[in-house]
């Protein structure tokens, strides 16, 4: 073969999984879109078509912005459907991204590997018919026992019909941390309720630390000690959660449009609950334009990072922050290679980490410039609205129902950015292999 | 200068804290102010770090609050700040004849972001063309002033404004930056020339003053086309916001002056022709991303710099994505430059978002506002929307703190708060891969 060739193969091989990620997205969402711009998706009349879109690609993309009131908006039918959208949404990045972590994670040469796949067509399909199964399986059984909470305590509040739909409708909505409602106030009115609060806390961390985490914590396995992922996710998780807590309790003690008028464990659930709910799921118990702009500047930091790898949740991930952290502590601490649990780190790592984040930034910095072309909202509240798009979470300050068309159309190619981005980047470049090819001469520019 | 104890970045950082202290014990004294009370501590420090700094940001105005000694000190501060402090003593070093040793040379290194070869050459040739472009500008200056002042007044106008520009300081005398002159355009072009080429950085400077286009080095050849693109693209920006807005009495070539100076002096400058407070938040926020990438390296300017944008972009949209080598003018970048531009990158992103957070837990004033602030005390720039001298003591104490890490870099300063010297550990662990993104 000569050279040229081997360029064409690897292009094509590099780019056939991530085609396949962003391509099954893009006919989820058309036939979302199909379905609710139907007029039985609507309680009255028929939603516009960039309004079908917009739900459609929010529901795919489990982020959970709206700009239809799900409850009073969509009739049954289109509740449904977006509802099926977000389970297979969340399913479906759970399976993509723990198959792609599966095939990165082996020794072997990704495109032998790969090849090894079109020659034996039925391996790649057992096995992808086998990890399905299992993360089908959990996500069940998760949602199962959310149902049953969730309703055990629904059936005191509504008839048992509406009890048992809108236990289902919340549980999978927090477990794949979609964020849609069908109260109409998100979860306003259980802002003194702990249990059910405590419930979907559970429902949306579960979500959020990923199907590979879960599995190993839940797996007996013959060696004692978890994965370095598994730990670095839990060690980040845990962090991120308290320290959120605990930012947001201290910012907004004496606000009285939030936590000030509550009892001590109301503002401890109540900061608990944003928190958790920033990374990445987008229900809200206190009306999010409510807080003071240092705890919203907070809330974009982590809606920003998001969740852990393989989870529903979005953002550049628990893991990506973590190598960040280890890259600059070794960088002060003059080491020579990142270092973390007694494990060394690929000096690679770093470099995706940084690029990532970077890309990302790039991109939510350019939304937010082209929100504010159209828009005349202040700059915090379109910053929030583009990072919540591009986290997947569906908090916002109110502002989305009022966006303008152009503006919703960049917010929808922000979720759905949002929710294959990160994934097909890291993807396109744990399959690349470096070529022998003309290199040209080095040339030097003074950076800093 | 005595033997160096710490690493060439602390070095650094320790010679900057210096001259600003003797800047604020200066500046502290009674008659460095006009009405001959003494300033406030915070006054002075802030003053003295802004100038040495060559940022800009000012909470009293300098040519009404200090007096012409207290103008002095502010003046000498931005010249040796501007010169950088390390180029300014190695200067005097080598006039008096003593020898510059190795450690000094690496921390000049740091200082103008160089290898420690040539250095000394450099440092002369810096400093008599620093010196000479500031003396010029002077002389026109002094020259346009003279037609609406007195002599005495006009050199002194001429001498402070010619160094303010060209270290893009953005200190001025007048009452509110340079809007009385908003349509002059002898003091638009000459303030524009002054700051623009100091921007370039001296090592570009000193490319240019022989070479043609084709023979120039990569650094010059990027550095001019990155400045001349975001000039442009600032303008354009500026033009098309402010169309129905601050521009809207002018007619055509006026906005045309007043768009370009504007896009130019957010990177670095800070002097400004119309009143930052009253721009549209897309203006705004444009100018922020401006401000952010700053001048070219080993300039007066801050910023993280017009190179290591475009490595970062080019790194990202073109080379890194695919699989290929950086590629810059059809030159290959040698990888560890694009690590070290994500670094600088993300350290600066980190310094001014944890400052706006801070500072947005402390005042009631805007999101916008404070961003805008915040990155203009980090990139060196000086522009503001007027909300600096209404900040609280712990504020500007973080605006201090972000004008010396923004003008040292963050990535020097985080080496001269850690440990000097590589460790390396005697074992290395096992490798274990992580799953990203």
């Amino acid at each position: 073969m000569t050279p040229e060739n081997t360029g064409n193969d690897r292009l094509r091989f590099s780019l056939a999984p991530v085609q396949a990620l962003v391509l099954s997205y893009i006919v989820v969402i058309l036939a979302g879109f199909i379905l609710l711009s139907l007029p039985a998706a609507a309680a009255q009349g028929r939603l516009s078509l960039l309004d079908a879109l917009f739900t459609s690609t929010s529901a795919t993309c489990v982020t959970g912005l709206t700009v239809v009131s799900t409850r009073d908006d969509l009739s049954f039918f289109g509740q449904l459907v977006v509802l099926a959208q977000f389970q297979i949404g969340g399913l479906g990045i759970m399976s993509f991204s723990t198959l792609f972590a599966l095939l990165l994670g082996k020794k072997i040469h990704l495109r032998g590997r790969l090849l090894i796949q079109e020659d034996l067509n039925q391996f790649s399909i057992s096995g992808l018919v086998r990890l399905l199964r299992y993360v089908l399986l959990f996500v069940l059984i998760i949602e199962s026992l959310g149902i049953i909470l969730l309703f055990s305590r629904f059936i005191s509040l509504y008839p048992v019909g509406t009890a048992f739909y809108k236990a289902v409708f919340h549980a999978v909505s927090a477990f794949n941390n979609a964020g849609f409602d069908v109260f109409g106030n998100s979860l306003e009115s259980f802002s003194n309720d702990f249990f059910v609060q405590l419930v979907m806390i559970a429902l949306i961390i579960l979500g959020g630390l990923g199907f590979a985490v879960l599995a190993e914590i839940v797996q007996p396995r013959s060696r004692k000690r978890f994965s370095l992922t598994t730990r670095l996710v839990l060690l980040m998780t845990g962090f991120l959660l308290l320290a959120g807590l605990f930012s947001i309790l201290s910012l907004e003690w004496n606000n009285p449009d939030t936590l000030g008028n509550l009892t001590l464990p109301e503002k401890i659930a109540n900061s608990f609950f944003l928190s958790v709910t920033s990374r990445t799921a987008g229900f809200n118990t206190i009306p999010t334009d409510s807080w003071r702009v240092s705890t919203l500047l907070l809330v974009i930091f982590l809606m920003f990072i998001g969740a852990s790898p393989g989870s529903t949740g979005g953002g550049v991930k628990t893991t990506t922050l973590a190598v960040l952290f280890l890259a600059m502590k070794t960088r002060i601490k003059g080491y020579d290679d990142m270092e973390i649990f007694n494990r060394r780190l690929d000096g690679g790592l770093a470099l995706k980490a940084f690029s990532l984040v970077t890309l990302a930034g790039f991109w939510i910095i350019s939304i937010t410039f082209f929100l504010s072309i159209f828009e005349n909202f202040s700059l915090l509240e379109m910053l929030f609205e583009a990072t919540s798009a591009f986290g997947t979470v569906g908090l916002s300050t109110g502002i989305t129902g009022d966006l303008s068309n152009p503006s919703k159309g960049a917010i929808i190619l922000t979720m759905l950015l949002g929710r294959v981005g990160p994934m097909s980047f890291a993807l396109a470049l744990g399959m690349r292999h470096s070529l022998p090819r003309r290199r040209l001469p080095e040339g030097k520019v003074v950076v800093g | 200068m005595p033997t160096l104890v710490f690493s060439p970045a602390r070095a650094l950082f320790y010679l900057y804290i210096t001259a600003i202290l003797t800047g604020t014990i200066l500046l502290s004294l009674p008659f460095a102010t006009a009405q001959g009370t003494r300033a406030s501590l915070m006054v002075a420090l802030f003053t003295a770090t802004s100038a040495t700094c060559v940022t800009g940001l000012v909470v009293e105005n300098t040519g009404f609050y200090w007096s012409i000694f207290g103008q002095m000190v502010i003046m000498s501060l931005i010249f040796l700040g501007g010169l950088g402090l390390l180029t300014a003593g190695t200067m005097v070093s080598i006039v008096l004849g003593r020898h510059i040793s190795y450690r000094q040379r690496m921390s000049l290194a740091r200082e103008k972001n160089l290898g420690p070869g040539g250095l000394v050459r450099l440092v002369r040739s810096i400093a008599l063309m620093a010196s000479g472009i500031q003396i010029l500008g002077a002389i026109i200056l002094s020259l346009v002033f003279r037609q609406s002042m007195a002599p005495g007044p006009a050199l002194y106008y001429g001498i402070f404004h010619s160094i303010s520009a060209f270290n893009n300081a953005g200190f001025d005398l007048f009452s509110a930056s340079l809007q009385e002159f908003q349509l002059n355009p002898a003091i638009n072009s000459v303030f524009l020339l002054l700051f623009v080429a100091g921007g370039f950085g001296f090592t570009v400077l000193n490319d240019l003053s022989s070479r043609r286009w084709k023979s120039l080095s990569l650094n010059t050849r990027v550095v001019i086309s990155a400045s001349l693109v975001l000039i442009l693209a600032g303008a354009l920006i500026f033009l098309i916001f402010e169309g129905d807005n601050v521009l809207a009495p002018l007619s055509v070539g006026e906005r045309l002056l007043v768009a370009l100076f504007q896009s130019a002096t957010a990177r670095t400058a800070g002097f400004s022709t119309v009143d930052f407070g009253q721009l549209e938040d897309e203006t705004l926020f444009f100018t922020i991303i401006l401000m952010f990438i700053g001048a070219s390296p080993a300039s007066t300017g801050g910023g993280i710099k017009t190179t290591a944008a475009v490595l970062l972009l080019a790194g990202l949209i073109g080379g890194f994505w695919r699989g290929e080598e950086t590629v810059i003018f059809r030159r290959s970048i040698p990888g560890h430059l694009y690590r070290k531009s994500l670094i600088l990158f993300f350290l600066a992103l980190i310094l001014v978002i944890s400052m706006v957070l801070f500072i947005s837990i402390l005042e009631e004033e805007g999101f916008m506002a404070i961003m805008f602030e915040v990155t203009s005390a980090f990139a060196t720039v000086g522009l503001s929307t007027g909300i600096t001298g209404y900040l609280g003591e712990v504020s500007k104490l973080l605006l201090i703190m972000t004008m010396i890490a923004g003008r040292l870099g963050p990535v020097n300063l985080i080496e001269a708060l850690g440990q000097y010297g590589r460790k390396k550990r005697p074992i290395h662990f096992p490798e274990e891969d992580l799953i990203i993104g």
